[in-house]
């Protein structure tokens, strides 16, 4: 039996009745890792994994749906004692002292950790080919990206590596790997998941979210990682409710809203064609779809662009050789000043990418610049929000492609940053107005039937703030329908 | 606006990141395009008066009470340079 095919809620069916043991899910796990060229991992676990997994299987109680279930961990989660790199030299030797509490949350419900994926730099980037630990490669094509900055989580969910993920999503992070991968991704709303131990990008975008192969096992995982904690204070005291449970495909008279801003220039034909196709599959489904405008949409990208960037030239500011991570050790044979230090340090540890958006969020905060960009931006900030806050009184859904284009090839864009920022568009909204949202692959034989590429395009469902069932039923009742 | 290299070289240093010639002419080239977008929301105006966003209204705290957080043993761990108890640094003065 090919473990690694299953999802969750199988395979938990299965441990149950005692048919499987969770070690042989691990085993298979493992060897499609070590046949893989696909570079998803940064850190194995194998001997505490393997470890976890015989423990399980000897007391042979599986109680939680993630008891003994491989899970993989996006490299900017913090576990304590393991490397947590960001996919940065600057942290290449880093080991946490503490645990995220999202790992320890997935630890009492006996999850077993797989290890580490690879990311963009400090989640900063769409493809994943900004690691210091070189690219991951798109499971579907070689010579795709997976996306990113989740792309590592995202490929090793798609290519059965791992049965399910978390990454984090600051501007698509999440969405979008997983549109190029063909597999679920959910965004939670703002403050629905403690970012403790998330290590900082954006502190007012950054979510980390599940990725998955069904809709159901992202309801498992976003009920097993939900909830207030008191180390995050911006996460919320809002009811975790069991949304697997609650998991309903009837969406007959929900109504989706279609923003006509979302479907103008820049969006590819295959792309245009599959989210019609999908379109009219909720109406068969009993949704009715409405036209709506979201108006400031075209300020979105420089609104994302300028409040993340200021937000992580602050939160970067840390690395400085001094408390942790990488510090550039005198060379010259005389007294290194500290300044000297610092700088050294911060130019050998970041790569391009780091340097490009610290610069740019300086740009923004500095004396004479401020009110001109970052309280500009803030102040647009609330119009988008408040868009969003129109568009919902008059529909229940937002739906809208993931991303513009199907995967792009390895190297295609990185050498012009701002056409990577700018086909960000249909996610980074999201982030800034704090909402809950879902990219749902459609389904492949759709794509071929449009006379598109081979390569997974997503669509993506937007919710109110702390409705994450909303999207869930949505994308389980056009999962189901394609069954 | 195009970004000066004056103005580069100053957010360069402001962000505490040592350059080299060359690297200030990409950035200075990168920068000035990437700035020339962001100037699009210049005359967008919110009716909202009160910039606090939702977010940081909604943000709550917890009680000051005393715990044992991590030991100094463990903070020093991760530091690329330390002795009896303290981070080293270079020299300052």
């Amino acid at each position: 039996m090919e473990l690694e095919n299953h999802s969750i809620s199988t395979l938990h069916n299965l441990l149950i009745k005692k048919e499987i043991k969770s070690s042989e899910i691990v085993e298979s796990v493992f060897e499609h890792i070590s046949d893989s060229s696909l570079n998803c991992y940064i850190t194995l676990f194998e001997d505490s994994a393997r470890k976890k997994a015989k423990e399980l299987d000897k007391k042979g109680d599986y109680p939680e749906p993630l008891t003994g279930i491989p899970i993989a961990i996006k490299d900017n989660i913090c576990m304590k004692g393991e490397p947590t790199t960001c996919g940065s030299k600057i942290l290449e030797d880093f080991i946490p002292p503490y645990n995220a509490t999202v790992i320890e949350k997935l630890e009492k419900q006996g999850a077993i950790f797989i290890g580490k994926t690879n990311m963009d730099e400090f989640a900063m980037g769409s493809s994943t080919e900004n690691s210091y630990f070189g690219p991951t490669l798109n499971p579907i094509d070689n010579d795709y990206v997976p996306g990113g900055s989740s792309g590592g989580s995202a490929a090793a969910v798609a290519n059965k590596e791992v049965i399910c993920a978390l990454g984090s999503d600051t501007g698509g992070s999440i969405r979008q790997p997983a549109s190029f991968c063909g597999i679920f991704g959910l965004k939670p709303t703002y403050g629905r998941v403690s970012r403790y131990g998330l290590v900082a990008f954006a502190s007012s975008l950054d979510q980390i979210g599940p990725l998955a192969k069904n809709t159901q096992d992202i309801a498992i995982l976003l009920s097993a990682i939900a909830g207030r904690d008191v180390k995050d204070s911006t996460s919320r005291d809002k009811e975790v409710p069991s949304f697997l449970h609650n998991l309903n495909s009837n969406i007959k008279g929900i109504k989706i809203g279609i923003p006509k801003e979302y479907f103008t220039e820049g969006l590819s034909d295959d792309v245009r064609v599959s989210i019609e196709n999908a379109i009219n599959i909720f109406k068969d489904l009993g949704a009715k779809t409405e036209q709506i405008s979201l108006a400031h949409t075209e300020y979105a990208i420089a609104t994302y662009y300028l409040i993340a960037t200021a937000e992580a030239s602050s939160n970067l500011a840390r690395y400085d050789g001094v408390k942790y991570g990488y510090r550039r050790q005198k060379t010259e044979n005389r007294k290194q000043k500290l300044k000297e230090m610092y700088e050294q340090t911060r130019k050998e540890g970041f790569g391009d990418e780091i340097k490009r958006r610290i610069m740019l969020g300086t740009f923004g905060l500095q004396t004479g610049y401020y009110d001109e960009y970052y309280l500009k931006a803030r102040e647009v900030r609330d119009i988008i929000k408040s868009d969003f806050d129109d568009a919902f009184e008059r529909v229940n859904i937002i739906l809208t492609p993931t991303y513009p284009i199907p995967a792009f090839k390895l190297g295609e864009k990185i050498d012009d940053p701002l056409e990577m920022y700018l086909s960000d568009i249909f996610t980074v909204s999201v982030n800034l107005a704090g909402l809950p949202a879902i990219s749902v692959p459609i389904s492949p034989a759709l794509i071929h039937k449009c006379g598109t590429n081979e390569l997974p395009i997503g669509v993506q469902l937007i919710g109110r703030a702390f409705c994450e069932q909303d999207i869930l039923n949505c994308a389980y009742a056009y999962e189901t329908s394609n069954t | 606006m195009s970004i000066s290299r004056k103005l580069t070289k100053h957010i360069g240093d402001l962000s505490l990141i040592k350059f080299t010639e060359t690297q200030i002419k990409k950035f200075e080239k990168e920068l000035g395009e990437i700035i020339d977008y962001m100037n699009k929301i210049k005359n967008q105006k919110s009716k909202i008066k009160n910039l606090k966003s939702e977010i940081q209204d909604k943000c709550f705290l917890r009680e000051d009470i005393p715990c044992h957080g991590i030991s100094k043993q463990e903070a020093l761990k991760n530091a690329p340079c330390s002795k009896e108890g303290y981070f080293i640094t270079p020299k300052v003065v």
